[in-house]
């Protein structure tokens, strides 16, 4: 039994033909009949954007973000990192990971608190929905293995309130002296637009294709 | 294993949009396979669906292992996860030749009219030729690699998550290019001869190679990202890129060499026969898999009664809080479970299954009770008078409701909100106890007339199984009953029923056909707006007037109900020299009343003209008003399940109150800063359902539809612009402790004390 494909100019025809007598796969393959048809350009067609779709599935998730601050302090040598860079007013991922000053060995055990706080001069921005209904977090927030993607690292994820200038903390254990300072800025919150522009731009999009749609269906 | 490597192989992170997407492939291969295995067993042998579902899980291992977790730590494992992307899973994906198995698998409607008429589209076709001719292909992926490569390029994918997004897909895409000449993916025939794969793969060979000597040998290191990472032992930056080159040039190497070998002694071996393929117990097991899997049929004729239950109860504790507990909504049962929660759910239900609210109504277990009462007696044998049988009273009914909630804070008075529940029984309990059938649910109730509005976009509805089983029927149970059982007091008639309108879901027919012929099905939701036909006891949209009204309330009564509570209304409202009712009265006028009728009018006075057949201008209106119902869910969706996720945990410290523990009032909630972009979501799919409903219904009454449509566009357009507006502007928390938007734009934390 070999498959033959009938194709009448659209998908809608394809159909697959039981044949009694058996055909050379080359034969297919190669046939100058096949070969020439509209259909195989189409098959190529369709099999490129439907692979061309698996790579907009393949992506990416940053974690952990960039480094803000590296100190060693006491037996650790502690690494801050934030997410999205640069930080801006709104969500954000701080991640801390923790070595053994001297062997570079990770730490997994103590537990670890961040703290955000503004310095003067720092800006009150009105921050998207929902995060303004969210309680913004200025008092020590706890990073776990649980938040972070990678479980070498302790994550916390904060609401920052404001822009401009802040001082960020990490203590470990409970120590009440800070064991990381480090002064960073906050950039303002992107625009509506501008943070949300997939979701705006995806009805124009699907209205475009579905009009094309139409268009091409009108024409067959 | 000790902790921390055990920590590092814990590193696993499934997104949800991508997993589902992978997922989908991997489904919908196999459903095409299956098929193919009775047409083309031959064609479609076990290796090609292995070689699938290889390649599906080496992206999956690319991005979701620790491969990802790490790659910002260490070149050498992202270049780990990049060799998977472009050496690994590209050649599986296309060795499984998948196109015809997923084509096949997906729904035949969808490939034919969805589909279709782009894949026989001549410019993408041309297009899809050209990305896919060898040289391109070579080209593309050799400039992909280099210049991804390039420190500027790759820092900028470090720092910023969707440029690592398009790096991936550059690298997956142009790998998929190039593996293309190399597999020839069935049906696709050679262009060039077979043997130009042999040079092809070397110089793709060539190119790797002296990008990963040069990562090698390099004697500083390339990316900054990498000089700042914390470095593991003695594993410096510079020996991660020396690793890093390694893996390229070694493993790179291997995956094009390979398939050199196996062209070349393809092209030197003599033709041969392509021996019979073996038959396997596979597909047989992979085909009982399929059709093994079917949702669990859940009873839900017998759930009924435990959920009426269920929220007498709630219903019941409710009424007995709003009067007697604290006067402050969120510290109260009935400020925080039904305008939060309750309202939330049931808009949930309503978009993935029905009208699940309605069937476990508490007021018509309350009615049954008091019907069972006084029906000897004589009651509950009057007709609903003739000119209520209509949705005009609930119009008004909703649009007093909206006006109240608003103009006197309903939500924020547990007093009144335990009133209304208590007059909602005595009303329902009243109104069926004098008349006959369910003319409550019908005629009065505008939570019914609600979700009778909202399920027209739901995916499921009672309907016949089978046509044939009815047409043979003649004792019509469904709608007369029975000796046990009634039948429908909505007066739908299955056979005849089209859509969710006026269903209460109370599944009488279901229970009352003999033949077991009722039962709740998936449709395709919204599919209803476009029928002309007539429906049982509604009869044809167009004919409705009254419904058009119910659904334009609604509709702009969604828009309006969350404008309200959002800061710059808020602000306007405070310009003005005006009382909070007197704004609340002109706003709803205006939004309830004016504009919708306004922009009907107009739209249909500019679509009459082009009409198949003049009708009156209210036929036009109530034949294309009943579209925007779809809108009008997407903005109620988005409105309430902000608030349900924002106000999640609510509920929590009331019960603990109610019940003599010490409420701990500093709860947490469920709400995420993706929840945003949820809600822009349901107002995408609300708006695109109005559209495409409002283009089938134009294109069903005008010879030239592109005009009938636009007007009715226009006002979709409009109603979504103003929802995308409004959802990104700072709201009230209603229900919670935190409330009053300040003039920043940013809500005040309310303490209990206030």
């Amino acid at each position: 039994m070999v498959a033959e494909m009938h194709a009448h100019g659209c998908l809608k025809s394809v159909k697959i033909k039981k044949t009694t007598k058996e055909q050379p796969m080359e034969k297919i393959k190669n046939g100058p009949s096949l070969a020439k048809s509209s259909a195989v350009r189409q098959r190529r067609f369709f099999g490129f954007a439907l692979l061309c779709f698996f790579a907009s599935a393949a992506v990416a998730f940053a974690d952990g973000g960039v480094v803000l601050a590296e100190q060693t302090s006491g037996p650790y040598h502690i690494t801050l990192f934030g997410s999205p860079s640069p930080l801006r007013a709104g969500a954000a991922d701080i991640s801390v990971f923790l070595q053994d000053a001297k062997t570079g060995e990770p730490i997994l055990d103590p537990s670890v608190t961040v703290q955000l706080q503004a310095t003067s001069g720092a800006a009150r921005d009105a921050w998207l929905p929902p995060c303004c209904s969210m309680k913004s977090d200025t008092r020590p927030v706890s990073a776990t293995h649980a938040n972070a993607q990678n479980k070498l690292l302790y994550a916390a994820n904060l609401l920052v309130a404001s822009s401009g200038p802040h001082e960020i903390q990490v203590r470990i254990g409970k120590e009440n002296t800070a064991a990381l300072r480090a002064k960073i800025n906050i950039e303002p919150p992107f625009p509506p637009v501008t943070a949300y522009w997939a979701y705006l731009a995806f009805p124009p999009l699907a209205i475009a294709g579905f009009a094309l749609n139409q268009r091409l269906r009108r024409r067959r | 294993m000790n902790s921390i490597a055990g920590a590092a192989f814990a590193s696993w992170r499934l997104e949800p949009g991508t997993f589902a997407a992978l997922f989908g492939f991997a489904f919908f291969y196999a459903r095409g396979w299956i098929r193919l295995q009775s047409r083309a067993a031959r064609r479609f042998p076990l290796p090609r669906l292995l070689c699938f579902f290889a390649g599906i899980a080496a992206l999956a291992l690319a991005l979701f292992s620790p491969l990802d977790a790490f790659a910002n730590f260490l070149l050498s494992i992202h270049m780990v996860q990049h060799l998977m992307l472009t050496m690994v899973a590209p050649p599986l994906l296309l060795l499984g030749a998948p196109f015809l198995p997923i084509l096949l698998g997906l729904p035949r409607r969808f490939v034919a009219d969805g589909l279709g008429p782009f894949l026989a589209w001549h410019p993408l076709k041309t297009l899809g030729h050209f990305l896919t001719n060898p040289i391109f292909a070579l080209l593309a992926f050799c400039l992909s690699n280099i210049l991804w490569h390039l420190p500027v390029a790759y820092e900028l994918a470090l720092r910023s998550t969707a440029w690592h997004r398009v790096e991936h897909m550059f690298f997956l895409g142009t790998a998929i290019l190039f593996w293309w000449h190399v597999i020839n993916p069935w049906p696709t025939h050679n262009r060039w001869p077979r043997w130009t794969v042999i040079p092809y793969l070397l110089l793709a060979d060539f190119q790797n190679t002296a990008l990963a000597a040069f990562f090698s040998f390099y004697d500083q290191v390339l990316y900054p990202t990498y000089a700042a990472a914390p470095r593991f032992g003695n594993f410096s930056a510079l020996n991660d890129q020396a690793a890093a080159g390694g893996i390229m040039w070694v493993p790179g190497s291997i995956a094009f060499l390979i398939p050199c070998a196996v062209v070349a002694i393809q092209f030197l071996s003599p033709k041969r026969t392509p021996a019979a393929v073996p038959s396997s117990a596979f597909p047989a097991f992979l085909r009982f898999l399929f059709q093994s899997f079917r949702l669990p049929r859940v009873p839900l004729t017998r759930l009924r009664r435990p959920l009426q239950f269920l929220l007498l109860g709630l219903a019941l504790l409710i009424i007995w809080d709003g009067f007697t507990g604290p006067q402050l909504s969120a510290m109260n049962a009935a400020g925080t479970l039904p305008w939060t929660h309750w309202r939330g759910l049931t808009v949930l239900a309503l978009l993935f299954v029905g009208n699940l609210f309605c069937m476990s109504c508490p007021f018509m277990l309350v009615r049954d009770g008091a019907r069972k009462i006084l029906s000897p007696f004589g009651f509950g044998k009057i007709p609903w008078p003739r000119f209520l049988r209509n949705k005009w009273l609930p119009v008004v009914l909703i649009a007093l409701y909206l006006w109240a909630y608003e103009g006197f804070s309903l939500w924020d008075r547990p007093w009144a909100t335990a009133a209304i529940i208590l007059g909602y029984f005595a009303a329902a309990s009243l109104v069926d106890s004098i008349f006959k059938g369910a003319s409550f649910c019908k005629y009065v109730c505008p939570i019914g007339q609600f979700h009778f509005m909202q399920s027209l976009v739901s995916p499921a509805e009672i309907r016949i199984r089978e046509p044939d089983v009815c047409a043979g029927c003649r004792t019509y149970d469904c709608i007369k009953g029975n000796a046990s059982q009634r039948g429908c007091e909505l007066q739908l008639f299955q056979p005849r029923k089209s859509g969710n309108m006026d269903c209460t879901f109370c599944l009488d027919c279901v229970s009352a056909c003999p033949h077991d012929n009722v039962a709740l099905q998936p449709v395709a939701p919204a599919a209803d707006l476009w029928k002309s036909t007539p429906r049982s006891s509604i009869g044809r949209w167009e004919s409705r007037p009254d419904l058009a009204a119910l659904v334009l309330v609604l509709t702009f009564g969604a828009f309006a109900n969350a404008a309200s509570m959002v800061a710059p209304v808020q602000d306007l409202a405070a310009s003005f020299d005006l009382s909070h009712l007197a704004f609340t009265t002109a706003f709803l006028g205006l939004f309830l009343l004016a504009l919708p009728l306004f922009a009907t009018v107009c739209a249909a006075a500019l679509a009459r003209p082009y009409e198949k057949s003049r009708v009156s201008l209210s036929r036009t209106i109530a034949a294309y008003a009943i579209a925007l119902a779809p809108v009008g869910s997407g903005m109620w969706l988005a409105h309430f399940v902000f608030h349900l996720f924002t106000a999640s945990h609510t509920p929590i410290p009331v019960f603990q109150r109610l019940f003599g523990l010490e409420p701990d009032w500093s709860i947490a909630s469920w709400s995420w800063p993706g929840l945003l972009g949820v809600e822009l979501l349901f107002l995408d799919a609300g708006f695109l359902l109005t559209l495409y409903a409002l283009w089938r219904i134009a294109r069903k009454r005008s010879p030239r539809p592109l005009f009938a449509f636009l007007p009715w566009a226009m006002i979709a357009i409009f109603l979504f612009a103003f929802g995308a507006w409004v959802v990104f502007q700072p709201m009230q928390m209603r229900g919670t402790l935190m409330s009053s938007a300040s003039q920043a734009g940013v809500p005040r934390l309310v303490t209990a004390a206030e």
